[in-house]
């Protein structure tokens, strides 16, 4: 899984640009996934590529777009220092992995595998602990999101 | 306990499920909430306790945008859910409106939601599907934030603004890791509830899950994982520099020729805020565009009857109908390649308000209505 390297306090408006951002067709949204700030990402991404940010990942704006664009990319998860909550909820809710700890030792283009129950990030001989999703956070992730979480449970549980 | 925690009765650090009172949405996030909800819900759980505004591109520009609001129209009506159409930002509608009545525990699909803090509210930010599930549930999840206590002692200086006060504390809190937490503000609020909703409001700017203003019914001797004492009286005005509303400098060291000025939004389009712009202006001219937007309908009425139209106009002021405005980049004064903005809005992102490659610079109104009129960033201090 190659890894796209992003850097501190990444916003929703770079992620999904406002004046780009008028559509809720997923597919199209894939398309303008970082359109303005690194415009090679949505033609170069390929299913299972990780995303790294830094600090804030997803600050900003609510529009679940941003999350939404980068399930539509096919990413496998992402890894960051700490996320934007409200962007941090959304990727869960649409069952997007993420994992929170280090990330200056991964660099874009890194080729990585990552565990992503167990929070285990390989790059080459290196092995290194990220914190998971814990608890019923992982089980909506594993559900396909929290819809699908609801709907199989018949409410909204977590325990 | 904290605020917070009195307010979810639970401790810090717990994950609950709670009914929510109010939950509301807007143009921009309501066509996704639409798609998620259809996906396993038919009836929106308690719709008389939901609502939907049309604030963030309204009127609609484009045809494109014109059908995504016949949907929310449709579903909407389906659900007997009240769209306020031409109201203004919802922030500002819902207390104005009354729709905050009884309610303690709120969920909006805006990450701007904590304003209503400054009611001595617990009010979050979610995305589309949380508020889906929310709709159609009628309750949610949320872990109960942690809190930082600041207390604010004195007073702020005759060209201060609450939102020097939030830049100075964004300022300090730049290398604090905030997310995930709460903030909840004690001390001399002594303040307008127009400013008060301002402190509430930049608050999600320091990465703060939600902010609350203490109302004199708070117990507040909780645990605070930290507590920061601002003297007000010790504040100077401030601009956030590009690109992040915590790149903070004093005015007086940020001398810039700018392109447009735009007052207003949810961060300071109130009444008290118009107020003191009109008052710079009168007699002024602005030297640069200046777009100013009152937050709402109200607002703009009471603007007509006090003459604040009228002094805007002359000073050369092009005047939005009650929304977002520009904030967002999508109408109504969208920054070109190149351009120095300076606004009273909250974010200055890369991109937020059109063009990457322009400079979006923050400000308190009375720093953005004297930089009108000299076309450059300028230190009211100097000037008033």
């Amino acid at each position: 899984m190659r890894v796209w390297k992003f850097w501190d306090n990444v916003s929703t408006d770079e992620i999904t640009p406002g004046r780009y951002n008028l559509t809720k067709d997923p597919q199209e949204l894939a398309k303008i996934a970082f359109i303005e700030v690194r415009p090679e990402f949505s033609q170069n991404v390929k299913p299972g590529d990780v995303i790294v940010g830094g600090r804030n990942f997803g600050i900003g704006s609510s529009r679940e777009s941003a999350a939404l664009a980068l399930k539509a990319s096919e990413i496998s998860g992402i890894i960051a220092k700490s996320f934007g909550r409200i962007f941090y909820r959304n990727c869960i809710n649409l069952g997007i992995p993420l994992l929170i700890g280090d990330t200056d030792w991964l660099n874009d283009g890194d080729e990585i595998e990552v565990d992503w129950k167990r929070g285990i990030v390989r790059k080459g001989d290196e092995v290194r602990k990220f914190k998971p999703l814990d608890g019923f956070l992982f089980e909506i992730v594993e559900s396909g999101g929290i819809i699908e979480y609801v709907r199989r449970r018949g409410d909204l549980c977590i325990e | 306990m904290t605020i917070v925690e009195e307010l979810l009765n639970a401790k810090a650090g717990e994950a609950v499920i709670r009914e929510v009172d109010l939950i509301y949405a807007h143009d921009g996030t309501m066509p996704l909430i639409i798609e998620s909800f259809r996906k396993t819900f038919t009836r929106v759980r308690k719709p008389d306790r939901a609502f939907i505004f049309f604030d963030h591109v309204y009127p609609a520009p484009t045809v494109k945008i014109a059908n995504l609001q016949r949907e929310i129209r449709e579903f909407a009506r389906e659900q007997g859910i009240r769209i306020f159409e031409g109201y203004g930002i919802s922030h500002q509608v819902v207390p104005e409106e009354g729709l905050l009545e009884g309610a303690k525990i709120i969920i909006g699909a805006d990450s701007h939601t904590p304003t209503l803090g400054a009611f001595g509210v617990f009010a979050v930010g979610m995305g589309a599907t949380d508020t889906a599930i929310a709709l159609g549930l009628g309750k949610t999840w949320f872990r109960v934030p942690e809190s930082v206590r600041v207390n604010l002692e004195g007073r702020l200086g005759k060209n201060v603004m609450a939102m020097d006060l939030m830049l100075h504390l964004i300022g300090l809190l730049r290398d604090f890791d905030m997310n995930y937490k709460a903030l909840e503000f004690f001390g001399n609020l002594d303040f307008s509830i127009d400013e008060k909703m301002t402190i509430a409001n930049f608050s999600v700017e320091t990465n703060a899950k939600t902010a609350v203003l203490d109302n004199g019914t708070f117990s507040g001797d909780g645990n605070y994982l930290r507590e920061i004492t601002i003297e007000l009286g010790q504040i100077e005005p401030l601009v956030a520099l590009p690109h992040h509303p915590s790149n903070v400098e004093r005015v007086e060291k940020t001398k810039r020729k700018i392109d447009q000025v735009f007052i207003g939004s949810c961060t300071n389009g109130r009444l008290e805020q118009l107020r003191r712009v009109a008052e710079i202006l009168e007699g002024e001219q602005v030297s640069v565009r200046t777009f100013i937007g009152p937050a709402s309908r109200k607002i703009y009425l009471q603007m007509i009857k006090e003459g604040i139209m009228q002094r805007l106009i002359d000073a050369g002021v092009t005047l939005l109908p009650p929304g977002c405005g520009p904030c967002l980049g999508r109408h109504m004064g969208v920054a070109g390649d190149g351009e120095i903005i300076l606004s009273t809005t909250n974010r200055n992102f890369k991109g937020r308000m059109g063009s990457p490659n322009a400079e979006i610079y923050l400000a308190s109104p009375v720093t953005a209505a004297v930089s009108a009129i000299y076309g450059e960033i300028t230190n009211p201090e100097d000037v008033l």
